[in-house]
């Protein structure tokens, strides 16, 4: 029991050094980047305003009060369309890996449908759905859809049979065979698919916003460009940046959390 | 009376581009209740195909229709993993659920059909026949290979089947594990009274714990050879292994396996 607990607090602690070491190394060229930018850049530069000016430029003209709405709008469209691509993604995933014939029928639907660019959606997403956040989220889902299918369904499929010959002979139930033995299984996939999904979910979420004008951070990025406000543009890139060095972190944190989950910290 | 029957049985085995193999043709034998009895063959001789049709996992094919072709399980043709048995893998490492503990590893066949009361009772009961009830909250991984088939073993043992049927599952474990395991088998089986079908391709293995030896022999193959041990029980590792009845069969399955040289 005492070597259990012991264990149990040695890998914490680790995990929390690395990731403030790493975080701190990590942010090291950006920040290099922005002070040799700042210190040799032409203040004047309508394309490479300094750093200092960005902040300023997000509070002029009475602009302040958008940008935590629209970070909040970002945020809902991503997480929204990444928990359906998860959802979604996940159900396929597991029909394609279980039933060969399901997978064959849909297979090169799904081909056709992962190679579109997602911005050649939209235009066919707004025509069908309208201007509005389901458009949003519809296409983000689409988008986002195929690592986490892809990687459920391979990881259904490289299962050892031994474990479905386990709970068949054990007269395990469906539903019990199902949510009990195979998801859990095929979860370090499912996690791997969602972390390659998430940076796509967020990009696809700013682009759609870019694209259509339809609220959230991307939008303010269009509209500071088309109104000449590089500085601005620059401010709002450094908040999406931001958002997603937030989101990254936390995926790869329910990602440890999983392995640590089944592994022990080896 | 006769636990399983199996009459001219016929079995196939798919190969991925999906022609179909004969691998069983013709095996014929019966297991009675309560006794132990060990199959052997060489390697790829089809042990375990057999062993998954007595399981349920593997349809036999009764490719004419006038074929007698039959499996029974307490006088109950066997379609889908009958209930009463419980089948332990060679493979612990993939039959048992990681993220579980031991305790909930052996729970699984019982949830959903027992209270949670009698739930922990049976657990409990299961690890304690096995020698694991310290390591309850243990995870799978913490455990040394021989611990982990003891929990297969516990969770194969906790819905208190009529016949547990094994297949090769000391093949993996050194060889004093291996002895320890068989001992507690062997203890397992008399305090129980459970009928065991035993998969096994050490042939020292299968005499010292069954009553009787099955040989299975041939492409398609079939029951060769039944070779009964008298050795009395209860057995022990040092003094059955050089009791005349042990070495007599010992030296009669070899005799059928390789020939009188």
């Amino acid at each position: 029991m005492t070597q259990d607990r012991a264990s149990d607090i040695a890998p914490s602690t680790r995990l929390y050094e690395r990731i403030r070491l790493d975080s701190l190394t990590g942010l090291l060229p950006l920040v290099l980047l922005l002070s040799v930018w700042q210190l040799i850049g032409d203040p004047e530069s309508p394309f490479f305003p300094a750093p200092s000016s960005w902040w300023p430029a997000l509070f002029t003209l009475g602009q302040g009060d958008k940008i935590i709405p629209a970070i909040l709008d970002t945020v809902r469209t991503f997480g929204l369309g990444l928990l359906g691509a998860t959802i979604l993604g996940v159900a396929l995933g597991l029909s394609i890996g279980v039933s060969r014939t399901f997978g064959r029928a849909v297979g090169p639907t799904f081909e056709f449908a992962r190679a579109l660019p997602p911005a050649a959606i939209v235009p066919v997403a707004t025509l069908l759905l309208g201007f509005d956040e389901t458009m949003k989220i519809v296409v983000v889902v689409l988008a986002a859809l195929w690592p986490i299918l892809l990687n459920t369904s391979s990881g259904v499929q490289e299962l050892n049979p031994v474990l479905l010959d386990t709970a068949r002979s054990l007269r395990l139930s469906t539903t019990r065979t199902l949510f009990g033995v195979l998801l859990p299984s095929v979860m370090p996939a499912i996690v791997l698919g969602v972390r390659v999904a998430t940076p796509i979910a967020l990009v696809i979420t700013l682009l759609v916003e870019y694209l259509t004008a339809v609220n959230g951070v991307g939008a303010l990025v269009g509209e500071a460009q088309r109104t000449f406000q590089p500085a601005r543009v620059y401010a709002l890139i450094a908040i999406a940046g931001l958002l997603s060095l937030v989101v990254n972190s936390g995926v790869r944190f329910v990602e440890n959390a999983v392995q640590r989950r089944r592994v022990g910290d080896q | 009376m006769a636990e399983y029957e199996c009459l001219n049985l016929r079995a196939e085995v798919g190969s991925r581009r999906g022609a179909k193999r004969l691998v069983l043709d013709g095996v014929s034998f019966e297991v009675g209740a309560g006794e132990f009895v060990s199959i052997m063959g060489r390697s790829g001789v089809g042990k375990t195909t057999l062993l998954r049709v007595l399981a349920g996992l593997h349809e036999p094919s009764a490719d004419s229709p006038t074929s007698d072709c039959m499996v029974r399980f307490s006088d109950e043709a066997v379609a889908g993993p009958p209930e009463g048995v419980s089948l332990v893998f060679q493979d612990y490492t993939s039959s048992l659920l990681p993220w579980r503990s031991v305790a909930r590893n052996v729970e699984l066949p019982l949830e959903g059909r027992l209270s949670k009361a009698d739930r922990q009772v049976r657990v409990t009961e299961a690890l304690e026949m096995v020698g694991l009830a310290d390591r309850h909250d243990a995870q799978p991984f913490e455990l040394s290979g021989g611990m982990q088939q003891r929990v297969q073993l516990a969770r194969a043992l906790a819905s208190r089947p009529a016949a547990l049927l094994m297949d090769e599952p000391f093949g993996a474990l050194d060889a004093l594990t291996k002895a320890d395991l068989e001992d507690q088998l062997l203890e397992i089986f008399t305090a129980t009274g459970t009928t065991v079908v035993f998969v096994t391709h050490d042939i020292e293995e299968a005499v010292y714990l069954s009553d009787r030896v099955l040989v299975l022999d041939g492409s398609p193959a079939k029951i060769v050879a039944e070779i009964p041990v008298e050795s009395p029980r209860p057995r022990t590792q040092m003094h059955t292994r050089e009791s005349p009845e042990f070495l007599r069969a010992r030296h009669r399955v070899h005799e059928v396996i390789f020939g009188t040289e």
